[in-house]
């Protein structure tokens, strides 16, 4: 039997959540279904004798910061465009 | 005129925006943070989320040191959008010098017939082993179109001293072309030295080659890893070490190890080795995954944490060394210190974004094919020809505007990679797609299984780890 999350979407972001079941790929497989702010995540643990219960508290704790992690990218996107553009302006290393 | 602005002129009470930057958790509630181009300092958890959230106290400390880490800044400043472009564009300069070291392959011949050796043949057949004259000064014609003004040349094999002929004929064509050119040109011989002939070092010492060889430890191991006829492989190197040191003088002869199954729980004897052998630099390398070493199953003979365990132990006995007045560093470990506090990149293929296949280093294989790295062509030993990137035969434009490169290289960049672009050691990292190619058939590569993505993240952990105590951080930090 599939353990189960069910995630709020106002609370992390879809995004966020597939960036952190990214992370714990090598220990469980997911299947997610998307229904309002519901988020629904089937998760196999690859390795049957893992300890869910510890996976599912650094999955928990991996789920905040992939969303202070998004909230970064949003806030310092157009900058990281400035500065990159600004770092190769006048070389030849880009025309 | 006041000397200082008016306090209002400083970040107390004002917002503040965020600068790109990642993190990561060291452990528990301590994290690392590193900003754009990789200057780093560890937080609490908590005070990260402050500082994300905009909450940290402008007058804290930790504010402080986030803005003088460029993480941070105040609305309308524009000096520290400036510096991190600045040091952006030097950490990336190399870029524009494009290919700087080139390996040629001159004999894939070998008297030695090590298990793990990703290449070598043990055949007399010269005509199908060697490197031709033809073939050699083909790949001259395409190492000389480097826009890099310094090259360094470094001779493969095999044992490449079983084409001396070769490698006497590429120096001294190299050394005119270079002068005409007004070019640098730096040489090194990859060498077990066990077929090592005073004529030979006196051809070194005359164009000033240098000799990096090979040493895995103790003689029982180095023997027993390195098998030859005589089974005498550790005497002749100990005999050829000497006489070299003598002719070309200490610091030209290097010694590069490999660690085998045999050598896990021998890592402190193997330092002593090259601690008595009077070197002054040990390189812990893990066995490559590629050609024989896969095919005899040497590479899975064990996991990548074995192998941090074993680089692990061997660091720490290495500082403790170095506590007792023994001279001697540990060189990935360096090699890293320097990406992590320095803009001046040490162009380790591996750990470069984009990879440095091809485009740092290329390797000119005995018979005319041409590899984007020394991985690639062991690759191709196994019959897996991706990075096989043209012939001497080809245009040079033909063979570094190829697409088997191209993509390799567009796949290669850390900061589009999955994981790798929202890691915080992602600007001391690369992304070896010829690695994760051989290994899992993908340019990519799953991050979270990549043997890779495990060691590199275990050892930038433990160097941010034992860099917590001053006097160890003093001392390695010291090896840059």
């Amino acid at each position: 039997m599939p353990e189960v999350l069910e995630i709020d979407t106002t609370v992390y972001s879809v995004e966020s959540v597939k960036e952190a079941l990214y992370r714990f790929s090598d220990s469980f497989s997911s299947n997610l279904t998307h229904n309002d702010n519901l988020l629904r995540v089937e998760i196999t643990l690859t390795n049957g004798n893992a300890d869910w219960n510890k996976l599912r508290t650094e999955f928990d704790k991996e789920l905040l910061d992939q969303s202070l992690r998004e909230r970064i990218r949003a806030e310092t996107e157009d900058i990281r465009r400035v500065i990159l553009a600004h770092a190769f302006s006048n070389t030849s290393i880009i025309d | 005129m006041s000397k200082f602005a008016a306090l209002s002129e400083y970040a107390v009470g004002k917002d503040y925006l965020l600068l790109p930057f990642t993190f990561a958790k060291l452990k528990a509630k301590e994290y690392v943070v590193t900003n754009l181009v990789g200057e780093s300092f560890l937080i609490d958890r908590d005070d990260l989320e402050n500082l994300v959230l905009h909450k940290s106290a402008t007058n804290s400390k930790v504010f402080s040191k986030a803005r003088a880490h460029h993480l941070v800044y105040i609305e309308g400043e524009k000096s520290p959008l400036e510096l991190l472009a600045l040091k952006y564009r030097t950490r990336k300069r190399h870029l524009k010098n494009f290919t700087t070291l080139h390996m040629m392959v001159v004999s894939l011949r070998c008297d030695h017939s090590c298990q793990y050796c990703q290449v070598s043949r043990q055949s007399e057949d010269v005509e199908r082993f060697d490197m031709s004259i033809d073939t050699a000064n083909k790949s001259l014609e395409h190492i000389f179109r480097t826009p890099s003004t310094s090259l360094k040349i470094e001779f493969q094999g095999g044992e490449p001293l079983l084409n001396f002929d070769v490698i006497e004929h590429v120096v001294q064509e190299a050394e005119n072309k270079a002068k005409e050119l007004g070019k640098d040109v730096q040489f090194v011989i990859a060498t077990t030295m066990t077929l090592l002939e005073d004529y030979m070092l006196d051809f070194c010492k005359e164009h000033d080659i240098k000799l990096s060889t090979s040493l895995d430890g103790p003689e029982d191991l180095h023997n027993s890893n390195r098998p030859r006829p005589g089974k005498d492989s550790y005497q002749r190197f100990r005999a050829s070490l000497d006489k070299a040191r003598d002719v070309l003088g200490k610091q030209n002869v290097s010694a590069l190890m490999t660690t085998t199954n045999k050598s896990l729980d021998r890592v402190e004897e193997i330092i002593d080795e090259y601690v008595s052998l009077g070197f002054s630099e040990i390189f812990l390398r893990p066995l490559s995954p590629y050609g024989f070493a896969k095919k005899t199953k040497a590479y899975d003979s064990y996991q990548i944490d074995e192998w941090l365990q074993f680089y692990k132990k061997g660091l720490n006995y290495i500082i403790q060394l170095n506590k007792k007045g023994h001279k001697i560093k540990e060189i990935y470990t360096t090699i890293i210190l320097r990406k992590m506090l320095t803009f001046d990149d040490p162009l380790y293929v591996d750990l470069m974004s984009p990879a440095g296949i091809g485009i740092s280093a290329v390797i000119f294989n005995y018979d005319g094919a041409v590899y984007a790295s020394d991985e690639s062509r062991m690759l191709a030993e196994m019959g897996i020809e991706k990075f096989k990137i043209g012939n001497v035969n080809n245009q040079y434009e033909d063979i570094f505007a190829s697409d088997a490169l191209i993509e390799a290289i567009d796949e290669s960049m850390t900061v589009s990679s999955p994981m790798c672009y929202e890691c915080a050691y992602e600007p001391y990292c690369g992304s070896d797609p010829v690695f994760h190619y051989g290994m899992y058939g993908d340019l990519v590569g799953r991050k979270p299984q990549s043997a890779f993505c495990k060691k590199n993240m275990g050892i930038f952990e433990h160097i941010f780890e034992i860099r917590k105590n001053q006097e160890t951080k003093n001392l390695i930090e010291n090896w840059v």
